[in-house]
């Protein structure tokens, strides 16, 4: 799960870059009222975002709740 | 009541109701060094999110961030890489706040001196912090006091503004330590997130609703909803930001604080989600100026004023209040970590063993005061100044850190020489570019600016450097690590 975790964040972060390059063109309109080059960016830091929420609950979490237990902190 | 008797008023209501915030933190306190730096590492979850938003969102979010948008438009999106600024931590955060509880480390340097076994890197670690904070810090100032003028027509001048601040802040740090700077953060940040949110909403509706307000942006400024011919490399520079901003000590000194590693896990998922929610705000402010200034402004920095100082002038009051609690809550945590690098890691001032004597808390309850009347002096040299460029500035300059604080954990061929001359040979780099020290710029040729040759030549010494000498110094070092994190690989023999 860590790994799907990890892909989604590195997606958003690929989005993050490519965006602005124009490499998804430069549409003019509007996406769900937001300027569409915006509304993408907007997306890939939400994508990002969401990839990084599960990296924390499949992989972070776990490892900080064993670091807890072996020095016996209740969290 | 004037707009501003009532901004005075509030300003005095604030402040009152800090200074008993600190008064009760101070209390509760205890006289030791660990206590005045890092509350006890004994953090809650609410306290430690509340603390880390207040350090991270500044007068940079609140003030700048609405004049770039407007300045910039998608020029400034750059900003939008912090998001990833938490993953850089998902690696090392609760190492570090293992390895702080476990050895009582209270600064940055504490731990990388530790580890290198060497006092050269705590030197030059403790010098680039400090050069990282200061500018950040009086940034703080600078936009407090620009803000303060422009809501007030001028009435209470940048130099009332920048005193005020910088007399509060010196009174509660002075008294409270780390427990007064978490406290009053977790009440600050609350304050100005809640008080943005609501501007954001209040622009929109003087902007006749959402589809007016972004149908005038496009029709009027269209540019600035394109990236087209807005990319150079510097945007892409800029986004290098965020591992660099993970660094800076006051927010590792925050990895330190926690109670519980739990506490931290949890912190660092939180502050992305604000972050996209707060600086969304940011941009729907500075785009609406688009069409609630038509005549245009001469200082960008000042958008955040001249939208609520006719509009809505006792909200601008409230605004001021959270621009100056923004402020406030990042200046508090610089000038306290600043305190902890001079006082534990400069100049070898403190042996470890001394290091809750009282003449050492002493003197770095004093060296966080002095620390802020130099930050208040240079500030009000800087009127004129760019918030975002100083703020820049700053932020930049931890991105030394990087390759030694990943070697520690994640390359065992790391030696203290590598350690050593990687900071202080990215320092001398990033130096060179930024300020063109001797015409030596010129063998750092654009489009790569310091960020990059900064980190470019912090990897190239440290690896190289590294390669060429020994790690015998510090291999114990490397197994004891091991051994705290319990990342220790059992032998066949074992």
């Amino acid at each position: 799960m860590a790994g799907i975790g990890w892909s989604i964040m590195a997606l958003g972060f690929l989005m993050q870059v490519l965006v602005p390059l124009g490499i998804f063109g430069r549409p003019d309109g509007l996406i769900i009222g937001i300027p569409a080059q915006l509304f993408y960016v907007f997306v890939a830091t939400w994508v990002l975002v969401a990839g990084l929420v599960i990296v924390y609950f499949s992989w972070l979490m776990p490892h900080a709740r064993r670091l807890d237990a072996s020095l016996n902190i209740e969290d | 009541m004037s707009v501003v008797n009532f901004t005075i008023l509030i300003l005095i209501v604030y402040l009152v109701g800090l200074k008993f915030l600190s008064y009760f933190a101070h209390r509760i306190s205890t006289a030791s060094s660990e206590d005045y730096f890092l509350a006890s590492r004994n953090i809650g979850l609410i306290a430690l999110v509340g603390t880390t938003m207040a350090s991270i969102f500044s007068t940079g979010t609140v003030v700048s961030s609405p004049s770039e948008f407007y300045r910039q438009g998608t020029g400034y999106f750059w900003v939008f890489f912090f998001a990833f600024m938490p993953v850089v931590y998902f690696f090392l955060a609760t190492k570090m706040w293992r390895l702080g509880k476990s050895k009582g480390y209270i600064t940055p340097g504490d731990m990388l001196g530790d580890f290198y076994k060497s006092k050269t890197v705590v030197f030059w670690c403790a010098a680039i912090g400090l050069l990282a904070i200061l500018p950040y810090a009086v940034a703080q100032l600078v936009a407090i006091g620009k803000t303060f003028e422009s809501l007030t027509d001028g009435r209470i001048t940048y130099f009332w503004g920048v005193t005020v601040v910088s007399i509060s802040i010196a009174l509660y740090m002075y008294f409270g330590g780390a427990r007064a700077v978490v406290w009053t953060d977790v009440v600050q940040g609350f304050i100005f997130a809640a008080l943005l949110i609501i501007a954001g909403f209040m622009v929109v509706s003087w902007s006749g609703g959402w589809d007016p307000l972004i149908g005038n942006l496009m029709e009027k400024t269209a540019a600035r909803t394109s990236f087209a011919g807005k990319i150079r490399w510097n945007y892409y520079e800029l986004g290098l930001l965020p591992l660099s901003f993970s660094f800076l000590p006051y927010i590792w000194q925050r990895m330190y604080m926690a109670r519980s590693a739990s506490h931290v896990a949890k912190n660092l998922v939180a502050v992305p989600i604000i972050f996209i929610v707060l600086f969304f705000t940011t941009w729907v402010i500075g785009s609406s100026a688009h069409t609630l200034l038509p005549e245009g402004l001469t200082d960008a920095d000042r958008v955040l004023g001249a939208l609520f100082s006719e509009k809505a002038p006792y909200f601008g009051a409230l605004l001021l209040v959270a621009a100056f609690a923004a402020g406030m809550s990042t200046v508090d945590s610089q000038m306290l970590s600043a305190g902890s690098l001079l006082t534990h890691d400069l100049g070898g001032i403190v042996r470890r063993s001394h290091r809750e004597s009282s003449g050492v808390f002493i003197f770095g309850k004093w060296s966080t005061v002095i620390l802020m009347a130099l930050l208040y002096w240079w500030a009000l040299t800087l009127q004129t100044a760019s918030i975002l460029n100083l703020i820049i500035l700053g932020v930049s300059l931890t991105i030394i850190y990087i390759p030694c604080v990943f070697g520690m954990f994640y390359w065992k061929k790391a030696t203290p020489a590598g350690a050593a001359w990687s900071m202080g040979g990215g320092l001398i780099v990033f130096c060179i570019k930024q300020f063109k020290i001797f015409g030596l710029d010129a063998y750092l040729p654009p489009p790569m600016g310091a960020i990059t040759y900064g980190l470019l030549a912090s990897i190239v010494f440290f690896v190289v450097v590294s390669l060429l000498t020994s790690n015998a110094r510090i291999m114990h070092m490397q197994r004891e690590y091991d051994e705290i994190l319990g990342e220790v690989t059992p032998q066949p023999a074992d």
